[in-house]
């Protein structure tokens, strides 16, 4: 159920980077190597004239993708202690997090925001209560 | 982490791996991306882009566009005055800005000469239809301006209403402040500008409209800012404000490119990929071009939409070539009347 809720929370997440995200990132390449550009053209043009607010489109994928980190490795360390656990899922909201200190820096390219890092530590403090 | 197994460890890992891929991938620009086909990213990304290259690299939803916020380019290379020339068509456009130039350089050497001069704005409003070329031609003034000394750096700092105005109360004159912070010593460019006043709802735009005017004031010799959009809502958002009536008082107006002139964008494309039209595509090709323009509606994307027709006529030779098992050098180039074809059917969908 964790592994599930794990990877929806990542498709979710990488959806609303198909769809509303600049082309310019480095994924939209990858995609058109694989000849699936036209495939998400198409996509994004369905979906062109929605205007979803910027907490949505920028913040919250990162937010999606803490947690569908927290979720998966949860489901292999899910039988460990809870230290453990924590330890193990602290790692990817970690690194986002400090990606987003660094950009406030300007150490990492990017324009710091505090709500993508609200959105990168959220899903582990939850955890960290619900556990 | 002892606790779990090896195999554990290594899926764990694997997992971890697989995340910073992801992240990298989503978070990342290629610099040398010199197709900036799309909107500006959140990641507030450096690119040289030259100014022809920039007129063809257009895109198909040009009035619509949830990603950015900011785009930062640095001054272009070279020389502006001949980057403006190499655009195809915009003559007029093209003498606004050579007349606009010289008005600078006129007053700059009356300044040298101690004479007085009488204040003139750098502040522009650029009106016109997507894919007209407003952005590209706001690179070049930026760099004339920084040619003439009224700008340090001559870089564009580009931008729309989302850039601008926060979420919740607080958040926009921050935001707006830091985005003008970026954008000291160069221009400011605005894209879709009226929409910082036709939003609906809860909005913040008045207070992005306002820190802006303030800023403009208060940095007038180190800040210039562009405002674009269609002709009409601009006109609406300039006469929307007093502050901005009095501010933005040179209109530059981006006409629609003919069919002819789209043809031209379409072929010095294909030329600098290294494609070739035969005999039967280039007909074709003028005769729907000149039919696009003919049909078009207000949110006909211009240069993007040549640039999103030459894109589907390399997939279409693509998919035909594909049944070819040692294509030639000159198969390899040639775009055919089918591809034109099939490409013109795709765009249209």
């Amino acid at each position: 159920m964790k592994l599930i809720s794990g990877v929806a929370s990542l498709l979710a997440g990488a959806l609303l980077y198909l769809l509303f995200r600049s082309k310019n990132l480095l994924g939209f390449q990858l995609l058109n190597r694989i000849g699936a550009e036209t495939w998400a053209d198409r996509m994004r043009s369905y979906t062109s004239a929605l205007a979803l607010p910027d907490f949505i489109v920028y913040a919250l994928p990162g937010g999606l993708w803490a947690l569908s980190y927290i979720l998966i490795i949860d489901s292999i360390t899910g039988k460990q202690s809870r230290s453990t656990r924590l330890l193990w899922a602290s790692v990817i909201p970690t690194l986002g997090m400090a990606s987003e200190l660094f950009q406030a820096f300007s150490i990492l390219p990017g324009t710091f925001d505090l709500w993508d890092l609200v959105c990168y530590a959220l899903p582990y403090i939850i955890y960290l209560i619900i556990i | 982490m002892s606790k779990l197994t090896t195999g554990q460890t290594v899926i764990a890992s694997l997992i971890i791996g697989f995340f910073i891929f992801s992240a990298i991938i989503t978070i990342f620009i290629p610099t040398d991306d010199t197709d900036t086909t799309d909107e500006p990213t959140p990641a507030d990304t450096t690119v040289v882009i030259n100014a022809t290259e920039a007129q063809m690299s257009q895109s198909e939803h040009p009035s619509v566009s949830p990603q950015k916020p900011v785009v930062k380019t640095e001054a272009i290379e070279g020389d502006p005055m001949e980057e403006l020339n190499s655009l195809i068509g915009l003559e007029d456009v093209k003498a606004e800005v050579r007349s606009l130039a010289n008005i600078v350089k006129v007053q700059k050497q009356r300044e040298a000469q101690g004479l007085k001069n009488t204040p003139i704005t750098y502040h522009c409003v650029f009106s016109g239809s997507p894919g007209t070329g407003k952005t590209t031609v706001a690179r070049i003034l930026a760099r004339i301006y920084k040619d003439l000394g009224v700008l340090k750096s001559g870089h564009l700092v580009e931008t729309d209403r989302s850039g601008l105005v926060g979420e919740y109360v607080g958040q926009t004159a921050p935001k707006t402040n830091a985005l003008i912070d970026s954008a000291l010593g160069g221009v400011l460019f605005i894209d879709e500008a009226y929409a910082l006043t036709e939003h609906k709802g809860q909005d913040y735009g008045s207070e992005a409209i306002a820190t802006l005017l303030k800023r403009m004031e208060d940095n007038r010799d180190n800040l210039v800012v562009i405002v674009a959009g269609y002709k009409d809502e601009m006109k609406r958002f300039v006469d929307s404000n007093p502050g901005l009536r009095s501010r933005f008082t040179r209109f530059i107006d981006f006409p629609d490119y003919t069919g002819e002139e789209l043809y031209k964008i379409y072929l010095m494309r294909a030329n600098k990929y290294g494609y070739k039209l035969d005999e039967d595509a280039d007909a074709l090709l003028q005769e729907q071009l000149n039919q696009a323009v003919e049909h078009k509606n207000r949110y006909f994307g211009n240069g993007r939409y040549v640039r999103n027709l030459f894109e589907s006529c390399v997939t279409h030779q693509a998919t035909r070539l594909s049944k070819i098992s040692n294509p030639s050098v000159e198969q390899l180039q040639q775009l055919t009347k089918e591809d034109v074809e099939n490409a013109y059917k795709s765009v249209l969908q």
